[in-house]
C-alpha cells in the first residue's frame, strides 16, 4: 500500500489516463446505481462506477461490502484497475441485477436517496439478485439468507404477524412496488414509511441487522439495545400504571415525551434516543424550574417534567417516584453494582494520573475488555466507590443524595445498556448541569 | 470543596478550541460533524474540499474543520495545521486493510512542528459494524505509546448512533492545551 505514495507522477498520470478511457465507455458513462450520468467514482470490490451521490450511499454500507474510491482523486494501483476495466457496469448490471424482474422499478437520479440506499443495500449487501454464474448457484445464495433473517429477526416476523415464509414473501413483494409508489406520490416523504405499520422495525433492522446476518457473532450491540429498551418500557409501562392515571389529569405538553409512560410510544431505539435527547432540550429550555423546587430531585425531572407544569400531581410524584419498590430505577442500580462503572473521562482530570498516564483507550462497545485500563488507572478519584455504596443500599436514596450521587452511576447502565448509551448520555449531561446548579447553590451563601 | 470550587469556575470561563478533523477517505468525518451540530444522522456525499463547524459542548466552543481525506486531498491537510489546539483523527474502524495507511497518515500529520502542542483524540467509528477492530486493536497498530510528550485518546464510537462522540469530546474539553 505504501508502494501508491510512491507512485511517481508520470505512473499517476497514466493511470489518471486509463480511468477516464474506462469512463468513456459507453456502460460506464451512468451510475450504476441511480442512471446519473457522468460518474466519477468507483466502488473497487465490486467493479463498477457510480455517481457521487451513490458513492456516499455506498460508504454508508461499509468496507466490507464496497470501498469506494474516486476516480480523480485518488491514487490506484494498477490491479485495481485491471478489476475495473474486466469489471464495469454492463458485467456489474450482468452479475447483480441477474434475477430483477424485468418490469422492475429501478431508482432514477431523481429518487430519494434513502430509496436507493435501500436498493445498493439490496443489490450489494443482501445480494438478492445476485447471479454470478447460473440459476442454480441463485437459489443457493438466497435461502441462507432467508433463513438467518427470521432466524435473527423475531420481533419483525411476529410484527408482521406471519409466519417466516410470508414473511420473507411480503418482504419480497413490497420491494419492487416501492419505486413505483414514490413515483407517483412524487414526494419524497413517503420514502422509508410506505409499509406503515412495520416500517420502523425493517428500517432498523436493514439498517443494523443486515452485517450480523453475514457474520456469525451476531452481537451486534444495536440488537442488545432494543431488547434492552423493549425491557425498560414493559417494565415502566406496568410499573406507571398509578403514574399514567395522573399523567392524563395533567394537562397535555407539547414536548413531554421524556414522561415514563410516554416511553411506551417510543417503540424504535431511534424514537427512544430522540425523547432522550430531548431531557436535555427541555432542561435547558426551563432551568428555572428546576432550581426553585429543589424538592423534586433530578430523577423525579427526568422522570416526570410534566409534575413541574401540574402542581396536583408535583407533590405526589417525586415520592411515587423514589418508591425503591419501582423496579425501573433498581434495574439502573443492579446493572451498576454487577458491572464496575466504566471509564468516567470528566473523572480522570486530575493533574496527577494525566502527569503519570499520557493516553488512554476506552472501548464503549466491550465493557469487559475495558476495565482493566478503566480501573487501573481510575481508582484515584473518589467517584466509584460512592457509587456502589449508592447502588447497595437503594432504599436510603434520597431525593438529594440522589441527585448528588446519580452521576456516577448512570454511565455504570449505559455501559449494562449498550445501545441506550445516547439516552443515558443524556441523562448524565443534564445531571452535570444540575450538579453545577446544585454546587453555584451551595457556593453562593458563603 | 475543591471540585465545587472548580465547577464554579468552568461555569463562567468559555473557552475556544479549533479542531482539525482528519482522517481517511469514508471514516465517517463529515457524519461526525453533523451528528455533534445537529443531532441528525444524514447520508453524505464524499467531502470535496472542507466543512467548518462550531460546536458548543459544555464550556467550550469548539471549531471543527472537517477535512476531506482521498489520496490527494490530503496532500491540502497541512493548510488547516495552523492554529489547530487538537486534531481529531478518524478512522474507520471496519476497514482493516486501510489501517496502515491510516497509520502512515496520522505519523506525517503528528510530526509536523505546528502540531507540537495539539492534544490527539482517535476516535474510532463505525463500531457497530461487523468487522471491526477494537479501539486496542487499533491503538496497537497506530503505535501510539510512541507519541510521547503528546496527550492522547483512543475512542471508539458510532456516528450513526452518537455513542462515544461525547465521551470523546468531554476528554478533549479537559484536556485542551492551555494556550486555547
Amino acid at each position: 500500500m505504501a508502494s501508491i505514495a510512491k507512485q511517481s507522477k508520470e505512473t499517476q498520470e497514466r493511470h489518471k489516463k486509463m480511468l477516464v478511457e474506462l469512463l468513456k465507455r459507453p456502460e460506464n458513462r451512468e451510475c450504476m446505481d441511480c442512471r446519473a450520468r457522468n460518474p466519477t467514482w468507483a466502488s473497487i470490490n465490486l467493479g463498477v462506477f457510480v455517481c457521487i451521490r451513490c458513492s456516499g450511499l455506498h460508504r454508508q454500507v461499509g468496507v466490507h461490502i464496497t470501498q469506494v474510491r474516486s476516480c480523480t482523486m485518488d491514487l490506484w494501483e494498477p490491479s485495481q484497475i485491471a478489476f475495473m476495466e474486466s469489471m464495469g457496469n454492463a458485467k456489474g448490471r450482468a452479475i447483480f441485477e441477474a434475477l430483477l424482474p424485468p418490469d422492475y422499478g429501478k431508482p432514477s437520479e431523481s429518487e430519494d436517496s434513502q430509496m436507493v440506499l435501500q436498493w445498493i443495500r439490496t443489490k450489494y449487501e443482501k445480494k438478492r439478485y445476485y447471479n454470478a454464474s447460473g440459476a442454480v448457484a441463485s437459489t443457493a445464495t438466497k435461502t441462507p439468507i432467508t433463513t438467518t433473517t427470521t432466524a435473527t429477526l423475531p420481533s419483525a416476523a411476529t410484527s408482521h404477524a406471519g409466519s417466516d415464509g410470508s414473511d420473507i414473501l411480503t418482504l419480497a413483494k413490497a420491494r419492487p412496488r416501492k419505486p413505483k409508489a414514490n413515483k407517483s406520490a412524487e414526494d419524497g416523504a413517503c420514502s422509508p414509511s410506505s409499509p406503515p405499520p412495520d416500517s420502523p422495525v425493517n428500517f432498523t433492522f436493514d439498517q443494523f441487522m443486515s452485517p450480523a446476518v453475514q457474520s456469525p457473532r451476531g452481537d451486534c450491540p444495536t440488537f442488545e439495545g432494543v431488547s434492552a429498551f423493549g425491557f425498560i418500557q414493559s417494565s415502566s409501562s406496568q410499573d406507571g400504571v398509578p403514574l399514567s392515571s395522573e399523567a392524563t389529569l395533567a394537562p397535555p405538553q407539547p414536548c413531554a415525551s421524556p414522561r415514563p409512560d410516554s416511553t411506551v410510544d417510543a417503540t424504535t431505539p431511534a424514537a427512544a434516543q430522540l425523547s432522550g435527547f430531548a431531557f436535555v432540550s427541555q432542561e435547558a429550555v426551563e432551568p428555572a424550574e428546576v432550581a426553585p423546587s429543589s424538592t423534586t430531585s433530578a430523577f423525579a425531572f427526568i422522570a416526570s417534567p410534566a409534575a413541574a407544569s401540574s402542581p396536583s400531581a408535583a407533590e405526589r410524584k417525586p415520592q411515587q417516584v423514589f418508591d425503591p419498590s419501582i423496579p425501573s430505577l433498581m434495574e439502573f442500580h443492579d446493572s451498576s453494582v454487577i458491572r464496575p462503572p466504566p471509564l468516567i473521562p470528566g473523572h480522570f482530570a486530575s493533574p496527577v494520573i494525566e502527569e503519570q498516564v499520557r493516553g488512554y483507550v476506552f472501548d464503549p462497545f466491550h465493557p469487559v475488555q475495558q476495565q482493566p485500563s478503566a480501573l487501573g488507572t481510575a481508582t484515584p478519584s473518589s467517584a466509584p466507590p460512592t457509587n456502589v455504596a449508592v447502588a447497595s443500599s437503594p432504599h436510603h436514596v434520597t431525593p438529594a443524595a440522589v441527585a448528588v450521587e446519580t452521576p456516577p452511576v448512570l454511565p455504570a447502565a449505559s455501559a449494562a445498556l449498550n445501545d441506550p448509551q445516547a439516552l443515558l448520555l443524556a441523562m448524565q449531561r443534564q445531571m452535570e448541569i444540575l450538579q453545577q446548579q446544585l454546587a453555584a447553590a451551595a457556593v453562593g451563601p458563603q | 470543596m475543591g471540585n465545587v470550587l472548580s465547577w464554579f469556575d468552568n461555569m463562567f470561563q468559555k473557552k475556544n478550541a479549533t479542531i482539525l478533523m482528519v482522517g481517511l477517505d469514508a471514516a465517517g468525518k463529515t457524519t461526525i460533524l453533523m451528528k455533534l451540530k445537529l443531532n441528525e444522522t444524514k447520508e453524505t456525499v464524499p467531502t470535496i474540499g472542507f466543512n467548518v463547524e462550531s460546536v458548543e459542548y459544555k464550556n467550550v466552543k469548539f471549531h471543527v474543520w472537517d477535512v476531506g481525506g482521498q489520496e490527494k486531498l490530503r496532500q491540502l491537510w497541512k493548510h488547516y495545521y495552523e492554529g489547530a489546539n487538537a486534531i481529531i483523527f478518524v478512522i474507520d474502524s471496519n476497514d482493516r486493510d486501510r489501517i496502515n495507511i491510516a497509520k502512515n497518515e496520522l505519523d506525517r500529520l503528528l510530526s509536523d512542528p505546528m502540531l507540537a502542542g495539539a492534544t490527539l483524540l482517535v476516535l474510532c467509528n463505525k463500531q457497530d459494524l461487523p468487522h471491526r477492530l477494537t479501539p486496542h486493536q487499533i491503538a496497537d497498530s497506530l503505535q501510539l505509546q510512541n507519541a510521547t510528550g503528546r496527550k492522547w485518546y483512543v475512542q471508539g464510537c458510532c456516528a450513526h448512533s452518537g455513542e462515544g462522540l461525547f465521551e470523546g469530546l468531554d476528554w478533549l474539553c479537559a484536556h485542551l492545551p492551555n494556550s486555547s
